[in-house]
């Protein structure tokens, strides 16, 4: 009986209620939706890695017992935990949506996830060899409290004179022993040094970014006994080119 | 609308066209199909065939609505399968419910391939697990029955299965390799409790 009349039934509902198939459009809007927003977090994933990569690149490995005592907790202090965190949790989103495009479940959790975490690291060495990693990390230094003091590691380290550690842009060169430095926590900072003290001279011309250590004697005062370029790497297609952030617009 | 005699060579896919341009075209497919998944939906859920019917019809409904969603990439008899799967779950999902297993009288080949796949009558008389494979398979949790029911019942391979349930052929394998251990040992249980009643 039902065999019958199922069909006509069917195309009876269909009829009476105008039913019409969705327009083929509405279909492929939801899937671009769903790969712009894996793309999407995969970008923003790789931007992360891209930071990540410039941060291990340029981390302090030539004077990190001055930092640490040993290499271990030097690394685990340096570790970019913020960003490690980022590009695991745009991994998951992009693994998430592409999981959710029309063949997504094709691939096995083990192969998706490899993908998502080569696309990243690829993509995020790629950004870095463009410069993106050093002008979030910087941009974010210069301009968010939150990120200068909790969750760039480095940006921490230099920035705590009282412990020896002060990193940031030449201002003013006064003297040959003496200049003034801006941190990224825009105070000024007068700045001496004994140039008997160093092999070779620093490079300190106007606006080159450096990290010293040495000692606190006053409030605003500080004593090098060793002032290292802040940037050692130049990414990869920039060569020596240094991306200006521009943190100190007011005094250029 | 075309003749019936016309459209018996058509693929599913010519049909799909034919059903965009004319919707009484459409009638084909419920034709093609009615059968195959009604008896679907009754051995996954177990609702009687007035249930069943009304879950069906839903999901030509469904089909109907979404026929320019199907990817002549997938085969037609899948992409409709994964309606019908969806549509049994949210069905239950309405009723918070959940299927209560197979409740109809199979085709004793399609039983017999089940049983010689698990290695079961070696030491049990064929017709007494051919009257309790119903029973056991109820006990499996719905996962499990779904994909013994595809591969044994709906005779399809790990490709079908992996694009209706929506999950990697990986997944699908490993997921019948553990319906069949379950299998096992419910049925060695229930095989030990029937042995208890003799």
């Amino acid at each position: 009986m039902m065999e019958k009349n199922l069909g006509q039934d069917v195309i009876q509902t269909i009829k009476v209620q105008a039913i019409k198939p969705r327009p083929r459009w509405q279909f492929l809007l939801k899937d671009y939706a769903v790969w712009t927003a894996g793309i999407f977090a995969l970008l923003v994933g790789a931007f992360a890695a891209a930071v990540i990569i410039h941060m291990m690149l340029n981390n302090d490995w030539d004077i990190y017992r001055d930092i640490n005592d040993s290499l271990l907790g030097f690394i685990l202090v340096t570790l970019p935990y913020f960003w490690f965190i980022c590009l695991a949790l745009f991994m998951g989103v992009a693994y998430y949506y592409f999981q959710h495009t029309k063949k997504g479940y094709r691939l096995s959790v083990f192969k998706l996830t490899v993908i998502s975490v080569i696309a990243s690291i690829f993509l995020g060495g790629i950004f870095y060899s463009l410069g993106f990693g050093q002008v979030i990390d910087e941009a974010l230094i210069y301009r968010s409290h939150l990120y200068r003091f909790l969750l760039g590691p480095r940006a921490r380290i230099w920035l705590s004179p009282e412990k020896g550690f002060l990193a940031g842009v030449i201002i003013k060169v006064e003297s040959s022993d003496e200049f003034r430095l801006l941190d990224a926590g825009q105070q000024q900072w007068h700045v001496q040094f004994r140039p008997e003290d160093f092999r070779t001279m620093p490079d300190l011309r106007l606006h080159n970014m450096i990290k010293m250590l040495g000692r606190q004697v006053d409030e605003f005062d500080f004593e090098a006994r060793q002032i290292l370029p802040a940037r050692l790497r130049p990414p990869m297609f920039l060569g020596d080119k240094v991306i200006k952030v521009r943190p100190f617009k007011s005094l250029y | 609308m075309s003749r019936p005699n016309d459209v018996l060579g058509k693929s599913d896919a010519e049909l799909v066209r034919l059903s965009l341009q004319n919707q009484d075209n459409f009638l084909f497919i419920v034709q093609r199909y009615e059968t195959k998944l009604l008896r679907y939906i009754r051995r996954i859920s177990g609702v009687s065939a007035e249930d069943a019917e009304d879950v069906l019809q839903e999901v030509f409904i469904k089909v109907y609505l979404k026929l320019n969603d199907f990817d002549p990439d997938l085969k037609f008899s899948s992409w409709i399968y994964r309606i019908t799967h969806n549509q049994v779950i949210s069905h239950y999902r309405r009723l918070k419910a959940r299927p209560v297993g197979l409740a109809l009288g199979e085709n004793s080949q399609l039983i017999d391939s089940l049983i010689s796949s698990l290695n079961l009558e070696a030491d049990v008389e064929l017709a007494l697990l051919r009257a309790d494979i119903y029973k056991v398979l109820n006990r499996l949790d719905e996962k499990y029955r779904e994909v013994i029911v595809l591969k044994y019942f709906e005779d399809k391979n790990y490709r079908e299965i992996s694009d209706i349930l929506k999950k990697p052929m990986g997944t699908v394998g490993t997921l019948l390799n553990k319906a069949k251990d379950k299998f096992r040992a419910e049925f060695e249980r229930h095989k030990d409790i029937h042995v208890q009643f003799l």
